[in-house]
């Protein structure tokens, strides 16, 4: 937001542009980090996006690894490979290994388009308490360096190779500019107007950057956008029909619908997980699953070796029970559509969205009752209310409010979604925290499990160190401010790391796990560790978000976070307000 | 370093996230090539050092380290360094990284054993270097931060040229700490860890004979040194180890240093010098006169701040002419004269920052050849941010044009006249590191409180060699 609007500005520009050159030099140290497949399939993308027309981008002519992100990433990596181009710079890979001008180039990228993701973390750092930025750590900046010194978001960037922060960017970006909206006050209709426009072309610009992540957010905001009455802002239509046109490359030539949906939404090629256990819902059932399979095939074989039990099969139960014959879910490898679990039923995607839609519910009912009383409160209040009388303190704790809910959502879509990836954790973790505070201990056990998550992706001998360095660096810098917190949450937060780091560290770097017949051993047990945390996050935020909701639902307590939702239209003098009108529908 | 003042978090907390900050640095440093990584046959200093903890793993007796022949990186530091290259043998042999250390394994790489010796250096640097720079910094975190975050040279030579000079930095900087008391076993220690030392050892051998002369017995320091000394030294033959760590066949100056030697090469090429008997003796000259004003005026009890001020200012200079006039010097050696300096980071800021980027622009082609010159160009900037100053703009002026023209490739200045642009490199950071020593000897004077009179530099010659047994007057 500019500084006409909000003149104590909680995170000025020239820091947050100090910060991003503090952390870009840092990350530049990361350039000749060993690099995954992932490096070489964006460098892939960058010369296909130049070679072919647009309407080739998504056949299988382009030849594998094949596009798979969205349209808007796609015009991305076309610029990108442009200016490689412009620069003389190869964009190709003899067996794997690049040159060295092309990987410095491939990882400045990254580097150069993290100015999104401090640019997204504006609307959140424009905060009202200025005259506490001045003693550092402020809370501004504590949430400021929450999200651009998150271990996660560095070891899957700078050294695994992605875009991640330049997508999580424009999400916050987006999310930001649309919460503040709805939350402040003293926004007139058309900045309010404007204001809903940035937000949703931001949102659509995220979801054609990086579909599966934008999408984990997107039930809070379509309700958000439909409880403001969006169809009717002008500016937010055509940017909407604008996108469609770009999504289906029409201005340069079409690109086939029915292939990009294919390749966006490839359920009949993907299983339930990804290679590496995401943390999430399914981790522990699996991982259930075949403990307890393993149990029973080893009493079998106990029976049968006795002369208890007669079996046609010899005395190996596993393959009877895996009765289709594939390989199990719980195998470890399961990039391809992999089938069923042991004893579980055999998940279906339509399952797995069923699951997702139940276990946000809470977080999207919260959010339609607070907009009801937001509208009932703007209703009641005479129109000339005072809006400086609207405490600021409150403002925060409804920004708060909205992100837990969106944290909320998110982390349900991951823990019951289709073949998640472990990086989609990342997005919850930053809203999180932004929504329970950076020194909750909440956020930080789940941040701690997101990042162990993510180790598995860098774990060769050289970075090792360069992630207990991040991780740590995190820990202490958002420790809780007091040497001895009241609360013994903290310890048991810290503990709970340690041991997660040790099951990390010291399992992983053992490779006895091949010859005891238990390669996937350490994987299980560090996403089981990470999955525990995140379940117990999820569970801590629906019951935040509903607690507060059905306190002020019933009428026990005013409730502040509710009460100044939205009321930014109901100050206009004259005009009825936006959502006032919504809520009369219902 | 702003930002550590109005920080709100105890002292524990930021030194440890000081300390952290400076592990994730040296670490992914440690991503980048080493001295020779991959380039057959000799490779370079980490093939050195590798082969070192093989040899010494190996061969008995230990007198034996410094007389084995062949000419495949011999041992050519003092025993303290092969003892320490003994200890990582012994080490690699209990972590499973038996191949690394084999006796016949020359030129030895793999991924696992890179990761093992990159963790040695940051071992012995969390070991030696930080509780030193901490005790010599006194407690105060900015200079803590200026010596361990905010210092590129030791952090680049250390771990990406792969090196173990944090060990001898360490003693040098116990020696500052603790000056009146352990001074002359910490030089000792550190000239028999790694023969540079010497470039320091004048200032504290004359203050420690100045206390010898006015107490008239030696003292505990000088018995314990000598100890050390005997004890570390007693297993080889002395000769062999001279011939060894002293290579005098090796020539003036390595490659192109910032050195006078080197600046005035051309000449001595001509007149057929560079190769001449009495080059050495010449160099020694040289030195010994540029030492000599850093030698006089008394140490003061070094207890207060301006006596330590004075001690740290001497020490540079002593150094830097050392590593402008002697014989044999290496581009790395000027990582020797930044310690004294970096510890005077309040005093000092623009100082610092010029001498920084001056030894970090001289280092530039030797990291341009080894391919970690981003590292290189990374962390003067990040210096740069964190000390809160920038170089002059007439210092850029002149150096980035010619940094530019040294690193882009394929331009055809570079392809034609090779080894021009490094030579050039080093003559301007040889005339700024003259002007560097010029600053010392001026600051020296201030400190010491002498002023360019006659009057005053007779004061100086007479105070200084006025070796009375009264205790020294108090300076201002």
């Amino acid at each position: 937001m500019d500084k006409t609007s909000h003149p104590q500005e909680g995170v000025g520009f020239g820091l947050l542009l100090r910060l991003y050159c503090v952390t870009a030099l840092l990350k530049a140290l990361l350039v000749r980090a060993p690099y995954s497949t992932d490096l070489l399939v964006h460098l892939h993308w960058k010369s296909l996006t130049r070679r072919f027309p647009v309407s080739a981008w998504y056949t299988p002519a382009t030849g594998p690894p094949y596009l798979d992100y969205p349209t808007c990433f796609a015009y991305l990596e076309w610029f990108l490979g442009a200016l490689a181009q412009l620069l003389r710079i190869p964009l190709d890979h003899e067996n794997g290994s690049v040159r060295l001008s092309t990987l410095i180039f491939m990882r400045i990228t990254v580097i150069a388009l993290d100015v999104f993701l401090f640019l997204g973390m504006r609307p959140w750092c424009a905060g009202p308490e200025t005259a506490a930025a001045a003693s550092f750590p402020s809370v501004v900046l504590d949430r400021l360096l929450w999200v651009v010194t998150h271990p996660a978001l560095w070891l899957v960037d700078n050294i695994h190779f992605q875009y991640n922060g330049l997508v999580i960017g424009v999400i916050l970006y987006s999310l930001g500019v649309l919460f503040r909206e709805s939350v402040y006050a003293e926004m007139e209709k058309r900045r309010s107007q404007r204001g809903m426009w940035r937000a949703s072309a931001a949102f659509l610009v995220a979801l054609g950057l990086k579909h599966t992540t934008a999408l984990s957010i997107a039930p809070v905001v379509g309700l958000v956008l439909w409880k403001q009455r969006a169809w009717k802002n002008i500016y937010v239509v055509v940017s909407g029909f604008v996108w469609l046109l770009l999504m289906l490359g029409l201005p340069f030539g079409c690109v086939g619908w029915r292939a990009l949906w294919e390749r966006l939404f490839p359920l009949d090629e993907r299983g339930l997980f990804h290679a590496y256990w995401a943390p999430n819902a399914y981790a522990l059932l699996a991982a259930a699953d075949k403990v307890v399979a393993r149990f029973c095939a080893l009493v079998f074989s106990r029976l049968v070796e006795r002369g208890l039990a007669k079996s046609p099969h010899g005395s190996d139960l596993l393959p009877m029970l895996h009765r289709s014959g594939r390989v199990s879910n719980s195998a470890g490898l399961v990039q391809t559509a992999g089938g069923g679990f042991y004893l579980l039923p055999e998940w279906t995607p339509m399952l797995a969205t069923l699951c997702c839609v139940v276990a946000m519910t809470p977080s999207l009912l919260a959010l339609h009752w607070a907009f009801q009383e937001s509208a009932r409160h703007g209703e009641t209040q005479p129109a000339s209310s005072d809006a400086t009388a609207v405490d600021r303190l409150d403002q925060r704790r409804c920004m708060e409010f909205l992100a837990k809910i969106c944290a909320q959502v998110s982390l349900s879509l991951f823990l019951f979604g289709w073949h998640v990836h472990e990086k989609a954790l990342i997005l919850p973790v930053f809203l999180a925290g932004l929504g329970l505070g950076p020194r909750h201990p909440v956020a930080a056990a789940l941040s701690t499990a997101c990042s162990l998550a993510m180790f598995p992706l860098v774990s060769s001998p050289g970075v090792r160190l360069v992630r207990l360095a991040l991780l740590f660096w995190h820990w202490l810098y958002f420790a809780p401010l007091q040497p001895w917190p009241p609360t013994r949450a903290w310890l048991l937060v810290y503990s709970y790391g340690g041991i997660g780091l040790m099951i990390g560290e010291l399992l992983a770097s053992w490779h006895g796990w091949q010859r005891l017949g238990l390669p996937f051993l350490p994987l299980m047990l560090q996403s089981v560790y990470s999955a525990l945390a995140v379940v117990f996050a999820w569970g801590y935020l629906s019951w935040q978000v509903w607690r507060s909701t059905r306190a002020d639902y019933m009428g026990c307590s005013p409730n502040a976070e509710a009460k100044h939702l939205l009321i930014a239209p109901s100050v206009q003098a004259g005009a009825r307000p936006l959502l006032v009108r919504s809520s009369s529908k219902h | 370093m702003k930002v550590l003042q109005s920080c709100r978090f105890g002292q524990l907390r930021k030194l440890l996230l000081i300390i952290v900050l400076a592990i994730y640095i040296r670490a992914s440093i440690g991503l980048f090539p080493y001295s020779g990584e991959h380039r057959p046959p000799r490779f370079g200093d980490y093939e050195a050092h590798r082969y070192w903890s093989a040899v010494t793993l190996h061969m008995r007796p230990v007198a034996n380290w410094y007389t084995h022949p062949g000419d495949y990186w011999v041992i050519d530091y003092p025993p303290l360094s092969a003892y320490l290259a003994f200890a990582i043998g012994i080490c690699a042999r209990l972590l499973d990284f038996e191949g690394a250390v084999q006796a016949d394994a020359y030129g030895y790489e793999s991924e696992s054993s890179r990761a093992f010796f990159r963790g040695t250096v940051l071992l012995v640097d969390l070991l030696f270097f930080f509780p030193a720079a901490y005790f010599a910094s006194g407690g105060d975190l900015n200079r803590f931060a200026s010596l361990t975050l905010f210092q590129p040279c030791w952090i680049l030579i250390d771990h990406a040229h792969f090196h173990y000079t944090c060990i001898q930095l360490g003693f040098i900087l116990w020696m500052i700490a603790r000056y009146r008391t352990i001074k002359l076993t910490m030089i000792a220690t550190a000239v028999l860890f790694k023969q540079t030392s010497i470039y320091f050892l004048p200032v504290p051998a004359m203050d420690a004979l100045r206390q010898a002369w006015r107490r008239a017995f030696p003292d505990n320091d000088v018995l314990f040194s000598v100890l050390v000394a005997l004890f570390i030294l007693y297993p080889f033959k002395l000769d062999a180890l001279l011939r060894r760590v002293f290579p005098f066949h090796r020539g003036v100056f390595e490659d192109k240093v910032a050195t006078f030697w080197c600046t005035i090469s051309p000449l001595l090429r001509r007149t057929g010098l560079l190769r001449s008997r009495f080059l050495p003796p010449a160099c020694g000259l040289m030195t010994l006169v540029a030492v000599i004003p850093f030698l006089m005026g008394s140490p003061g009890r070094c207890i207060t701040e301006s006596d330590r001020l004075r001690l740290c200012i001497r020490l540079t200079g002593c150094s830097l002419a050392f590593y402008l006039f002697s014989y044999h010097v290496h581009e790395k050696h000027i990582l020797l004269p930044l310690l004294p300096l970096s510890l005077c980071a309040h005093e000092y800021p623009d100082i610092i920052i010029w001498a920084t980027s001056t030894a970090v622009f001289s280092l530039l082609p030797l990291f341009l050849h080894e391919g970690s010159a981003m590292a290189l160009v990374a962390l003067i900037i990040w210096t740069c941010l964190g000390r809160g100053r920038r170089p002059s703009v007439a210092w850029m002026l002149l150096a980035l044009p010619l940094g530019i023209l040294l690193a882009v490739d394929g331009n055809p200045f570079r392809e034609r006249y090779p080894y021009l642009l490094p030579y050039f490199v080093a003559i301007f950071c040889f005339l700024n590191f003259l002007m560097l020593l010029l600053w010392c000897y001026k600051e020296h004077a201030k400190l010491s409180g002498c002023s360019f009179t006659v009057e005053g530099a007779r004061n100086l010659l007479f105070r200084s060699l006025n070796f009375s047994r009264a205790p020294p007057q108090k300076l201002s």
